[in-house]
């Protein structure tokens, strides 16, 4: 699993002492509630039905024995005793305290855990298949490409008040577990006809009242131009996404609006004056987020002799 | 004074906060019929709803029923308390015997959760 470094807890630990600020100011009313509610929302905080919600990422549906612990934690001391694991791989404790909320952020940091962009209209958190890194059928790990989109999203200044929510997935495997066909975009690792390994590219997937499954806007993509082409689709949707009206505003309904091959050709024109430029993932940076998702070396024995390799 | 009930037809935060939709339905009708009026403690979150004497109780049966002549004071003394930061998200509820009795506003007066947890659950 991803590790942080001192620049991930630092980033997050920050990340709550904003949060811990904006939440004084709104209880003082210096911060309106419309004011709020955008702040709240990108730290994963909702106003529902009962009561707040907090909603926490579990990154590619990972935990570590400390981080399960953590969240029991503060299930128990913060909530009811239970919180409740969704399909997106996180988990919301449903009787959250406004107040408390900046002690539980930073119980979250110090587990490595955050939940940022966990809900309001950006990246929310990437998801994968539940078996990645495990699966006999996969490719590579997708884990540590959704890691990559996952930094390249965090706080992305262009991309923080987009038309709705925006979901990405991952997925490796022969079979699609990540369900890709039904997120905003999906993202096949594939190999191409000389066995370069790439992604294909779907979009406009979804689920909610206007179901759609998600269409093919590239067969093959090369892995080095993932985050210019990512960066491209979503100013497309950025621009011409509807905000007039909440359940016309997902890409899915743009797609079909402008039809695929005309949402196509807006992407690449957007794409041609990114591409290449310094938006690309640099291979070292690339390097080292792959390698933190690298199996573990295991001794062989007769027992499991080539049973570890994929 | 604000419209409390224009307020409430904003966009909801998520599916499970649906814009309550007997709100919308009854919106005319909310002119004439009594009303509740709910909220959530800005704080923790807690649902409460003004009581009779104006003061925000946190179970529902305590819910003062605000007849055309009560609401305005009411729904002044709902919109005070926002403006005081002790509570937020104020939407009328009116009795008519579908906004009032729908499964999201029964379900709301409960606390939650709307599942039977498992036997084992000790929460402090």
């Amino acid at each position: 699993m991803y590790k942080y470094d001192k620049l991930d807890r630092d980033f997050v630990t920050s990340r709550s002492a904003q949060f811990r600020d904006q939440v004084n100011r709104r209880l003082s009313g210096e911060l309106s509630e419309d004011e709020f509610k955008p702040l709240r929302l990108q730290n994963g905080l909702y106003l529902q039905l009962h009561a707040y919600m907090l909603r926490v990422a579990i990154p590619y549906g990972v935990l570590s024995g400390a981080q399960l612990r953590g969240l029991a934690g503060i299930a128990r001391d913060f909530d009811r005793g239970f919180g409740h694991f969704t399909t997106r791989q996180n988990i919301q404790f449903n009787w959250i305290k406004l107040v408390e909320t900046p002690d539980i952020l930073d119980r979250l940091a110090s587990l490595d855990m955050h939940a940022i962009q966990t809900s309001g209209n950006c990246i929310r958190n990437v998801t994968s298949d539940p078996f990645a890194g495990a699966a006999a059928d996969e490719l590579e790990d997708p884990r540590g490409w959704c890691e990559i989109i996952r930094q390249w999203s965090t706080l992305h200044p262009e991309f923080a008040f987009l038309p709705r929510k925006f979901k990405i997935a991952v997925s490796a495997g022969a079979v699609d577990r990540a369900a890709t066909g039904f997120h905003d975009i999906g993202l096949r690792l594939t190999k191409s006809i000389s066995g370069e390994i790439g992604f294909r590219v779907l979009v406009g997937g979804g689920q909610g009242r206007t179901p759609r499954v998600a269409q093919q806007l590239s067969r093959f993509l090369p892995k080095r131009h993932l985050l210019s082409y990512l960066e491209a689709i979503l100013r497309v949707y950025n621009a011409a996404g509807r905000r007039d009206n909440i359940y016309k505003a997902r890409i899915k309904i743009l797609v079909e609006a402008m039809g695929i091959d005309a949402f196509r050709d807006a992407v690449n024109n957007e794409w041609l004056l990114i591409k290449d430029s310094a938006i690309e993932l640099p291979q070292h940076e690339q390097d080292r987020i792959l390698a933190q998702f690298s199996p573990p070396a295991l001794p062989e024995s007769a027992g499991n002799k080539g049973q570890t390799r994929r | 004074m604000t419209n409390i009930l224009d307020r409430s037809k904003s966009q909801p935060e998520s599916k499970s906060q649906p814009q309550s939709q007997s709100q919308s339905q009854a919106q005319s009708e909310s002119q004439s019929a009594d009303i509740l009026i709910t909220a959530n403690r800005l704080d923790d979150g807690s649902v409460v709803w003004l009581a009779d004497d104006l003061q925000w109780r946190q179970e529902r049966h305590h819910a003062g029923h605000f007849d055309k002549v009560a609401r305005r004071r009411a729904l002044a003394k709902a919109s005070h308390s926002e403006a005081a930061n002790e509570v937020t998200a104020i939407y009328e509820i009116p009795i008519d015997g579908k906004a009032d009795v729908s499964a999201r506003e029964r379900i709301r007066a409960l606390g939650g959760p709307s599942i039977v947890p498992p036997k084992d659950l000790n929460p402090t």
